[in-house]
């Protein structure tokens, strides 16, 4: 289906708002995607977000750009993204503030989770990655912030987009397994990074696992 | 016996702990303790069946145990043959160990024969074992 007419459909049901639309709409989606480098996990997870159908479709982007490396692939992403009708929005950090620009029913999680979920707005997001996001909460400059505090204001932060989402697609990253002892900073980062994972997969419909491009499901 | 895999800080001893609720765990990173406190939990339940070792264990971090016992010069048939000795004489035994495989071939001797021959031996568990599991983002996936 063309995103131009998705985004009718979608504002069709939203301006009658008929109870019976609701019903019509896909099931509201939370997926956590993971890989590795390369594996094709983001192209996936873009396909996912858009298969949603939503009236509007945001990228959340995490990434801090702080070298030419960065900014070409922040390019390739963009190019990739290109002509489908996305909304970027830049959150390296309290990745929970991005609900008041998407537009949450309330501000307070409970209320905020069953309100959204309810109401299932009509947005798809694409969080993108996981991996970047603990790494820009946990090192703030010379500062490296407790892996607990870190994790629980992300996972806090993914309730909040969650409930005020249709579909939401997050992406995180496979630095678990080869085999080495690093510094205690960084341990205490894959320690957060995994904790995390392990909270969105509880709460999440769908985990997927992309491995050379293909889709494996999890959950 | 059985046996669970995953990445770090993958949920993979909370999962163990929901397969044998009642065991000892021991989580020493050397085998010598492990047969100690193993032995020890054994005899504290003796008076329940009478029978030394007999009671439930999960050995966590087996990468690291066999780090040890490479160091110390042991083999990895060795070592093998005491982790299935071990696991044979025990009413239950459930062993976790890090896949630390999935990355750059390391450039140091030691380190490369680490991650190969942690690999050979969980082969060899997981042949002789009667369950399997791999552990991602806490979702627990039985392979064998």
């Amino acid at each position: 289906m063309a995103f131009a007419e998705t985004l009718q459909r979608a504002e069709f049901s939203v301006s009658r708002g008929r109870p019976a639309m609701v019903q019509e709409r896909r099931p509201l989606l939370t997926e956590l995607v993971i890989g590795g480098s390369g594996s094709g996990k983001s192209a996936y997870a873009e396909q996912e977000v858009l298969a949603a159908g939503c009236g509007s479709v945001y990228y959340l982007a995490t990434m801090r750009v702080l070298d030419e490396e960065m900014e070409k692939k922040v390019a390739r992403h963009r190019n990739m993204r290109a002509g489908r009708g996305w909304l970027t929005l830049e959150q390296p950090v309290d990745i929970g503030k991005a609900a008041d620009v998407i537009g949450c029913a309330s501000s307070v999680p409970g209320q905020a989770e069953a309100a959204g979920r309810i109401r299932g707005d009509g947005s798809a997001v694409l969080l993108e990655c996981l991996s970047n996001l603990v790494a820009n909460e946990m090192f703030r400059g010379a500062q490296v912030l407790a892996e607990d505090a870190v994790a629980r204001n992300i996972v806090s932060g993914i309730r909040r987009l969650r409930a005020c989402t249709a579909c939401l697609v997050i992406v995180t990253n496979a630095v678990f397994s080869d085999g080495t002892a690093y510094d205690e900073g960084t341990e205490a980062y894959i320690r957060a990074l995994g904790r995390i994972n392990q909270e969105i997969s509880g709460m999440a419909d769908r985990v997927t696992e992309v491995v050379a491009g293909i889709p494996v499901r999890l959950k | 016996m059985k046996l669970i895999i995953g990445g770090k800080a993958q949920g993979k001893l909370a999962f163990a702990k929901t397969l044998l609720p009642g065991a000892e765990v021991v989580d020493s990173g050397s085998w010598k303790e492990t047969c100690r406190e193993a032995d020890a939990s054994g005899e504290r339940g003796a008076s329940d069946d009478g029978k030394a070792g007999s009671r439930q264990v999960i050995v966590n971090r087996l990468h690291l145990i066999i780090r040890a016992e490479l160091t110390e010069g042991r083999t990895p048939e060795e070592i093998l043959r005491e982790l299935l000795r071990f696991a044979d004489e025990r009413g239950a035994c459930l062993f976790i160990c890090d896949e630390i495989g999935n990355g750059i071939v390391p450039m140091d001797v030691f380190e490369r024969t680490w991650r190969e021959q942690t690999g050979r031996i969980l082969c060899g568990i997981a042949a002789r074992a009667d369950a399997v599991w791999r552990v991602y983002c806490g979702i627990p996936q039985q392979i064998k």
